[in-house]
């Protein structure tokens, strides 16, 4: 088992920086999950970690020992392909045995540690298909035996559940789960599924244009986003975002009223005249039903349905809104009537540098 | 190709003869044409009532002409055409004798030759033997004997210039030192051994030349003799009259008469070869080719000939015409004319031309004593012009080969019942009537040239009988009795040859065909587009031409590879003497056409193999050449099979390689399957039969080759994603 330290990794394309002097540090045993919305440097930076591409700058270390220099095969870590990468001329028990075989490792151990690795992911009967014989799923599971069996340091994953359907990937979610619980090893795993992200990691570290934009528990990046990218991109649907003016005694704008009173702020007065209110659609609720103390006027666009609960599109002047209402509200919602809508929790922005000043 | 293909060839040229017509066949070119044309032209302003055609034919397939289109009936009146096949037209029949013309028109000795049973087979119209042409800027005076030959040729050799220059290895420019040390051919019309005393002093004679004062090149073509010498590197030349027209025209030469061979006396004797005006069946009882026949054998007709196509000609009253003997050539071509020996026409002499050859060429390398290589020729010729198989009960055959019909037949019935071919057919009528004519078309020019080819095998020409001789040549190609099976005669030898070859060849393509596409594979790589353009060009460029220049490249002494052996200090190699380089060189060229086609396969297969792969086998640990092996190739593998399976089958038959680059030397040891069942065909007195039942031999061998790669292709493709 190993930590893994990056110290101003930096990869650079001619002029394009795609990653930008990253530095992270992951403790041994812990899943972090890279997030960031697509081409904001995730693969590159997973890569540069595997080894697979050299970074232009900083230094990279696992366990200790500096790895900047050497092949993927000497790092000792494993890495899940999107593709699953599986080789296609090879049954499913040499697949998972090729790492061993690299390795000379010895007959005897090497089959025993393939029917362990297969009995651990249900694959004992498949041993002898070739992966184009296989689903999805058990591709998918192929390629996180091959990499488990190696018994890395680290493992790796690059969006290995991407190319499953929803209830695939819920399942596979689940048992990549259960797999990190048994194995204690230290993950780093990158998606964009915010979903994903939330339910798996130990840590999430939120990528934007190859810079760290906030890192921290999932808690914590879904109540306390550091800046609007945080806000917008962790949960779904996105926070909610509304201009303001501050005003002595209040946060004012066209719709709502906020006033200083419930906002618990300390130096009222040293913040910026123009503010945006980040709040999340299951923050909102119908007024007549809350005793929130927040008051939000909208004009309802349209109503979605999904069972459980109610979405309610609806606009406040420039800005649109979405509430997740429960099921029996949103059948009280008509389309095009005007609504009020309650909330408490809410974050704070400056509107000009998108940081966040306050969250209650 | 059969007979009948050729037969389909003269056809498509020459519809058969209106009533009354004289048709007349000649393969003049140039000078010698733009005569013949003077001549007709004048004979059809004079005897407008006889109406005559004139076809000039391609010389390289005259004979093969003559020799099918005369018995079909669709051949000439009268036909041009040297002596050497006087005695195959004979045997044949395609000839009848001379008659209606004065034979004291013609010189006695050119009118001899053509004398054969107590009959005359036809007129000289003009004769060609080898003089010495020199350069008047480097020789002074001629040489009258061997030794001064030698002596001025020593002295004008070396900085790359020769002083005496021949095609040392051809029989016919070796005959004028054979006969003037007193050798002889035949006796009667019996082929003697080669091996005799004068004729080894004669190789002695040559391995001086070239081996020991190294005055004459070897290896030497006619083009690179006219080239040499008039760029100057090469003072005197042994050349036919036609040398004449290829001489530059800033190049101030003379001619003389070859000298006297000094160990005995008496001059150098070479061939004489006779333009001869031959009539056939056709032409008897017909009065206008009497005529024809006549006029272009008449004096006048054969001044023209001397003056504008510059020949020498046979008619005594032309030798005193003033242009005529101001002409420097035609006057030493008629001096010559005293010391020559007709050009022998024994139909024999076709199948010793080759082995004589071989003989020469050791000779002149001094890679054998003349002794050894001349015994080594006799004992080559014997086998060659070994009997023909024996005839052979037609009823027992016809047999079997109606039940071989029937049990096909069966056999057919049986799977289109149980394949319910009728029912399709009847339920897609339309559709197969659309195929039918591309269909039919296809059956006829498949089909029946296939089974024409198939039964030639089982028949053998004898003169104009062809004689059935059933499973005879098969016998005589897998007995080989007589010779041992070890020897380039056998078809066994062939054989391992031919397979030695394939698989070689083949290596050599996957192997270097993969390592190019390995180099051209990366993305970075700058340039990449023009490097592949580069390297498949071999491909693109016709092989017949590659294999031309290859030829030249592995030239003794005027190669670019010896050249550049030299210039590192290594001896020169003489390529084409010993088994293992001649190999080689045919392997360079075939390898130099092969490899991008392999290349390209590759390269497109490495292009579908995702880069993912790779990435995962670096980080399971697989260093460069475990990916090569656990990936790369066993993915590559799988779309290299049907190239490999269509290689092999192109390299077996490669003949334009074979046949151009080694031409089968040393002594036809590197000759593959299809290049003998070529020799046995075109160059060995036309056994047809015998050449068709070793190209059914090869496609049987081919066809066992492609149904065994096609069980393994069908398990191989299975497994391949
Ligand atoms: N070889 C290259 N040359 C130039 N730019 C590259 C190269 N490879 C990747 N990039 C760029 O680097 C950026 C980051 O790519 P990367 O694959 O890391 O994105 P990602 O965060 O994994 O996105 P996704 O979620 O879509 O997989 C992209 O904008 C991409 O265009
Ligand atoms: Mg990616």
């Amino acid at each position: 088992m190993a930590s893994i330290e990056l110290s101003s990794v930096t990869k650079r394309y001619g002029e394009t920086t795609i990653v930008d002097g990253i530095s992270l540090s992951i403790a041994d045993g812990e899943l972090v999950v890279l997030v960031g919305p697509s081409g904001c440097g995730k693969s590159t930076l997973l890569r540069m970690v595997a080894g697979l591409l050299a970074p232009t700058a900083g230094r990279i270390s696992i366990g200790g020992r500096d790895v900047t220099q050497l092949e993927p095969g000497d790092r000792d870590i494993a890495m899940v392909f999107q593709s699953y990468a599986l080789y296609p001329h090879m049954s499913v028990r040499d697949n998972i045995a090729f790492p061993l075989k690299v390795r000379r490792v010895r007959p005897a151990e090497l089959d025993e540690r393939v029917r362990r690795v297969a009995d651990m992911l249900g694959l004992a009967h498949l041993l002898d298909r070739r992966p184009r014989d296989l689903s999805g799923g058990q591709r998918q599971r192929v390629a996180m035996g091959r990499a488990i069996v190696r018994e890395p340091k680290v493992f790796l994953f690059d969006e290995p559940l991407s190319n499953l359907d929803a209830a695939l990937r819920t399942r596979m979610r689940a048992e990549i789960a259960e797999l990190h619980a048994r194995l204690k090893a230290t993950m780093i795993y990158v998606t964009h599924d915010q979903h994903e992200a939330m339910t798996l990691a130990d840590r999430i570290v939120l990528l934007n244009h190859g810079h760290i934009e906030q890192q921290g528990t999932p808690l914590d990046l879904y109540r306390r986003p550091r800046t609007r990218f945080a806000g917008e991109f962790m949960g779904s649907p996105p926070m909610n975002f509304l201009s303001v003016a501050r005003q002595p005694d209040a946060l004012m704008s066209p719709h709502l009223r906020v006033a200083r009173g419930g906002l618990r702020i300390d130096d009222w007065d040293v913040l910026p005249e123009e503010l945006v209110l980040g709040v999340r659609p299951e923050a909102l609720r119908l007024a007549e039903h809350s005793s929130a103390p927040h008051r939000l006027d909208v004009q309802v666009a349209w109503v979605e349905r999904t069972g459980s609960d109610s979405y309610v599109h609806a606009r406040a002047g420039e800005s649109s809104v979405v509430a997740r209402v429960t099921a029996s509200d949103g059948e009280r919602v008509a389309a095009g009537s005007t609504v009020t809508l309650a909330f408490d929790n809410m974050s704070v922005f400056d509107r000009d540098s998108g940081l966040a000043v306050a969250h209650c | 190709m059969s007979p009948w293909l050729s037969v389909v060839c003269v056809l498509a040229v020459a519809a058969p003869a209106t009533e009354g017509e004289v048709v007349l066949w000649h393969a003049y070119r140039a000078g010698e044409a733009e005569a013949l044309e003077l001549v007709i032209d004048d004979f059809r302003a004079r005897h407008p009532e006889v109406k005559v055609r004139v076809l000039q034919v391609p010389y390289g397939a005259y004979p093969q002409k003559l020799r099918t289109a005369i018995p079909q009936g669709a051949g000439p009146d009268l036909f041009i055409a040297p002596n050497d096949h006087l005695r195959d037209f004979i045997e044949r029949e395609l000839v009848t004798t001379a008659r209606g013309v004065p034979a004291d028109r013609f010189d006695p000795r050119l009118m001899s030759a053509l004398t054969l049973k107590n009959e005359s087979w036809g007129y000289p119209l003009a004769y060609k033997t080898l003089v010495l042409f020199y350069r008047r800027d480097m020789v002074d005076a001629p040489p009258r004997d061997t030794d001064e030959l030698l002596a001025t040729a020593r002295k004008l050799t070396g900085d790359g210039r020769y002083g005496f220059v021949y095609q040392a290895s051809l029989p016919y420019y070796h005959a004028p030192w054979l006969f003037g040390f007193g050798g002889k051919l035949f006796e009667a019309d019996r082929l003697l051994p080669f091996e005799s005393p004068a004729a080894i002093a004669s190789g002695d004679f040559l391995r001086r030349l070239t081996f020991e004062e190294k005055v004459t090149p070897v290896d030497i073509s006619g083009a690179l003799a006219t080239e040499l010498f008039n760029r100057g590197r090469a003072a005197m030349v042994m050349n036919g009259p036609w040398f004449v027209s290829e001489i530059a025209a800033d190049v101030p030469w003379a001619v003389a008469p070859l000298p006297v061979v000094t160990a005995t006396g008496m001059p150098a004797r070479p061939f004489v070869s006779l333009d001869v005006l031959y009539r056939t069946a056709r032409a008897d009882g017909s009065a206008g080719a009497a005529v024809l026949t006549d006029a272009l054998t008449s004096d006048a007709a054969s001044l023209i000939r001397a003056r504008v196509g510059r020949q020498p000609v046979a008619n005594v009253a032309v030798v005193h015409d003033p242009v005529v003997e101001s002409d420097q050539l035609l006057a030493i071509q008629a001096r010559q004319l005293a010391s020559t020996e007709p050009l022998p026409s024994q139909p024999v002499m076709q199948l010793a031309w080759d082995p004589y050859e071989s003989a020469l060429r050791q000779i002149q390398r001094g890679a054998r004593s003349p002794e050894a290589a001349f015994r080594e020729a006799t004992a080559r010729v014997l086998v060659l012009a070994r009997p023909l198989p024996k005839a052979a009960p037609v009823r027992f055959y016809v047999l079997g080969a109606l039940l071989l019909v029937v049990a096909g037949l069966a056999y057919a019935l049986r799977q289109a019942k149980r394949a319910q071919v009728l029912a399709d057919v009847r339920r897609s009528g339309p559709a197969y009537a659309f195929i039918a004519p591309a269909a039919i078309g296809m059956a006829l020019l498949v089909g029946v040239p296939f089974v024409m080819g198939v039964g030639l095998g089982f028949f053998e020409y004898e003169g104009s009988q062809v004689r059935f001789v059933g499973l005879g040549n098969f016998a005589s190609i897998l007995g080989t009795n007589d010779y041992s099976p070890f020897e380039p005669m056998s078809f066994y030898f062939t054989m391992a040859v031919t397979v030695l070859w394939t698989v070689s060849n083949i290596a050599l393509h996957v192997g270097i065909g993969f390592g190019f596409a390995l180099l051209l594979q990366p993305t970075w790589l700058l340039g990449r587009g023009v490097f592949r353009v580069l390297l498949i060009l071999p491909w693109a460029i016709p092989n017949y031409i590659t294999a031309l220049i290859f030829k030249g490249l592995f030239n003794t002494q005027l190669g670019a590879i010896n050249a550049l052996l030299m210039k590192v200090g290594l001896p020169a190699i003489n390529w084409f003497d010993h088994f293992a380089s001649a190999f080689a060189a045919n392997l360079a060229t075939n390898v130099w056409l092969g490899f991008p086609f392999m290349m390209v396969t590759i390269l497109g297969a490495l292009q579908a193999i995702p880069s993912d792969l790779y990435e995962a086998a670096r980080v399971d640990g697989a260093g460069p050449w475990r990916r090569f092996t656990s990936i790369t190739l066993p993915l590559v593998g799988p779309a290299l099979v049907p190239s490999v399976v269509l290689g092999t089958i192109w390299t077996f038959n490669m003949f334009n390689v074979v046949f151009c680059v080694s031409e089968g030397q040393p002594e036809g040891a590197t000759d593959i399957l299809v290049t003998e069942a070529y020799r046995w065909a075109f160059m060995r007195n036309g056994r047809y039969g015998y050449a068709a039942a070793y190209s059914l031999v090869i496609f049987a061998i081919l066809l066992l080759y492609s149904a065994l790669t096609k069980r393994l292709l069908a398990s191989r493709v299975a497994e391949a994603i």
